[in-house]
């Protein structure tokens, strides 16, 4: 797990990398702030589940969790663009809620769904796919948990830096 | 219907923008002054508008925001093609200034003796018309014109060149995999890729942001209109006509070809021009399709038959001593730095297929995402989070390649096809591999096992057997193969048509087999070799 002292050393890289990028960078770089998020194809409740959900798989650390990163917005608009999935999640989560979720030991219940087979197995997977998906794919996720900094400028590709491993 | 045509007789029209086509063209026009016209099915792509820094967050909201990045690849609903399963064939095909080469690998390997005396050794199908000594000092020229980056490795399967610029340095996974497969006695050498890694010929050198498959917006890799015909064009003897989709190539009463007809692109409007030589680059399939829809050149009967590329899969895994270390910037030239040419012609190593496989590593080490293989960890919250970070620099992976043999009825043919928006007939595919292939595979199985058994790594579970979908390495082949016997074959060893002898076909299709290699550098110096040829015979007033 990282420590506040790492979270910082990432934050000193990224202003780094942002100065190095100067050196070339395109319109498109710019970084525009994210528009404020909005659930096109889900209902609030079914949004609050989600967002329930997707913290479970991916619960906050010393960086943030799936929720804190809006990933269920990001299923949202999954289901949004493809509404034959939209519809099978809707239903998906309509079963969970029948299964009590909300007022029940949580954690209990979806450790019993990875490790069942059949249709409860089915819906903990796709929840946790797409979880992963887009969790990895936000700043929070891939910049801050993972440490990944690149598709930027580099004047010099240095490789493995591990002496030990040369 | 009005066909407006030119009067017009062109010396040489080039059909096609590509590799093939544009080295045509541009050693026609620059080295040999000769005047060109090329026809091109698309357009020139804005690189101010690629989508090359733009990371996957910024992504997501663009997409969100109704934006979309150029769209470079082909449209199958624009220009369908049949492919029936469980055989399917993918077809990428980009239509527009520089063809594939926009978006291409990159992956720079030259044919060796071992590939061209291959089929005349095995005697599977027909031999190839030439040997490496022909192609060599036009692959040194390629690597000298384009930029190829390299080591200084010369090997009975893989040729050296001394044009080589200096390679990247390697990740850590990927000397991980270099030492196991060295301890196994599996050479692993520098990949060779055509980017410019210094500057060279006015070209920029790689800044390393890795996202090569969106189309470098400052050029460092070698794409066709950039390096080719950009220069032609400014020699003035380049005339390039966009958005002309060619249906026909035109034969005269001579038996010589004459035109070209095409239809514009969007417009639809039908048109002929007429030259007096034809060079064909439109890649395998649509050159492919363009001959039989032409009904030309094929008293052998063998254009559109012995469909071939490799057969691939993908085996990822973590190295244990780099689990739980710090995520570098593993971009560097986008995929891999190393390669590992094939060996299993030496040694005696007994085998019970023909031919043989090379393998690639793209995507080893810290990449923009994690989906291809954290979705296989068990559980979730705490546990799975520290399991995924753990893993994350640790990635290694391998994919295979092997090569296919050429069958006859791997075939392209356009025979009660459905028509397209401009009234020509679609191709059809149809595609399958051999028990050749599955044999190979066994081995190409085993050797990537013992690669990753010798790094003690953790498996990314697969199943053993699995391939990539049909076509999905996009090196189609053989569907118009040179050789020497004009009754199975198309074109002599210098792409000329035996029965067209002013139709020269310059792209994959004019290959005699797939070996395991990427073919575009071989595409090149084919193309550089027959307009040599082509321009000498002009001289001489034989065509």
């Amino acid at each position: 797990m990282s420590s506040r002292r790492d979270l910082l050393q990432i934050g000193a890289a990224l202003t780094a990398t942002a100065a190095g990028a100067q050196e070339h960078s395109h319109p498109s770089d710019k970084e525009t702030a994210p528009a404020k998020k909005q659930a096109r194809f889900f209902k609030p409740a079914e949004m609050d589940l989600l967002a329930k959900l997707v913290d479970h798989i991916i619960p906050r650390s010393d960086t943030p969790g799936a929720a804190d990163a809006q990933v269920h917005y990001y299923i949202d608009w999954q289901c949004f663009t493809s509404p034959r999935r939209g519809a099978q999640l809707r239903k998906d989560l309509a079963w969970i809620q029948k299964q009590k979720f909300t007022n029940s030991d949580q954690v209990a219940l979806l450790t019993s769904w990875s490790k069942s087979t059949g249709e409860p197995r089915r819906i903990f997977q796709t929840i946790k796919d797409l979880t992963i998906d887009g969790y990895y794919g936000t700043k929070e996720g891939l910049q801050l948990e993972l440490g990944w900094n690149a598709n930027t400028f580099v004047r010099e590709f240095k490789g493995c830096t591990h002496k030990e491993h040369a | 219907m009005f066909t407006q045509s030119s009067p017009e007789v062109h010396d040489v029209i080039v059909i096609g923008s590509g590799a093939a086509g544009g080295m045509s063209a541009w050693n026609l026009a620059v080295n040999h002054g000769v005047n060109v016209l090329m026809l091109d099915a698309g357009a020139r792509f804005k690189r101010e508008e690629f989508w090359t820094h733009v990371k996957p967050w910024q992504w997501r909201e663009r997409i969100e925001k109704g934006l979309a990045p150029p769209k470079i690849q082909l449209d199958v609903k624009e220009q369908p093609y049949e492919s029936k399963e469980p055989n399917r064939f993918d077809l990428i095909r980009v239509w527009g200034r520089g063809g594939k080469t926009n978006i291409w690998g990159r992956v720079a390997l030259r044919y060796s003796d071992l590939d061209f005396e291959g089929p005349a050794k095995d005697g599977w199908e027909i031999p190839w018309p030439i040997r490496y000594k022909d192609l060599a000092p036009y692959y040194d020229k390629v690597d000298q014109t384009i930029g190829v980056c390299g080591g200084d490795d010369d090997t009975d399967s893989l040729p050296g060149s001394r044009f080589h610029q200096p390679p990247p340095a390697l990740r850590c996974g990927e000397r991980f995999m270099k030492r196991s497969a060295e301890a196994l006695g599996i050479k692993v050498v520098n990949q060779r890729k055509a980017v410019n890694t210094k500057p060279a010929n006015g070209h920029n050198p790689c800044h390393y942001c890795g996202a090569c498959g969106r189309g470098c917006d400052v050029s460092a890799f070698f794409n066709s209109t950039d390096y080719l015909l950009d220069p032609a064009e400014k020699s003035g003897r380049l005339k390039i006509v966009d958005n002309a989709v060619v249906a026909h190539i035109l034969l005269g009463d001579n038996g010589l070809a004459k035109g070209v007809r095409y239809f514009d692109r969007f417009t639809k409007a039908e048109r002929i021009v007429y030259g007096k030589r034809i060079i064909l680059g439109a890649s395998c399939v649509d050159s492919t399709r363009i001959l039989l829809n032409s009904k030309i050149g094929n008293s052998s009967g063998v254009i559109g038959n012995y469909l071939c590329e490799q057969v691939r899969f993908h085996i990822m895994g973590f190295v244990p001593e780099l689990m739980g270390t710090k995520a570098l910037n593993d971009d560097g030239l986008g995929g891999e730095h190393i390669y590992l040419p094939r060996y299993n012609a030496r040694d005696g190593r007994k085998r019970d297929y023909l031919r043989g496989f090379g393998s690639q590593f793209w995507n080893t080490g810290s990449q923009a995402g994690v989906g291809n293989w954290a979705k296989q960890l068990e559980g979730f919250g705490l546990d799975l989070k520290r399991g995924i970070k753990k893993r994350y620099p640790a990635l290694v992976a391998m994919h295979p390649y092997g090569e296919v043999l050429p069958y006859k009825q791997n075939r392209v043919t356009v025979e009660g096809t459905p028509k397209d928006r401009y009234g020509i007939p679609i191709s059809r595919i149809e595609y399958s591999i051999g028990e050749n292939e599955r044999k190979m595979l066994n081995e190409m199985y085993d050797m990537a096992e013992s690669v990753f058994k010798g790094m003690k790594a953790e498996m990314v579970p697969f199943e053993r057997g699995t391939i990539d979908p049909f076509g999905s390495a996009i090196h189609e082949h053989g569907t118009c193969r040179m050789g020497d016997d004009p009754k199975r074959s198309a074109l002599n060893g210098f792409n000329q048509m035996h029965d067209v002898r002013n139709v020269f076909v310059v792209d994959g299709s004019s290959f005699t087999t797939a070996s395991e290699k990427n073919p575009t550098i071989t595409i090149l110096a084919l193309a550089w070799r027959a307009t040599d040829y082509l321009a000498q015979q002009m001289r001489t007033g034989n065509l």
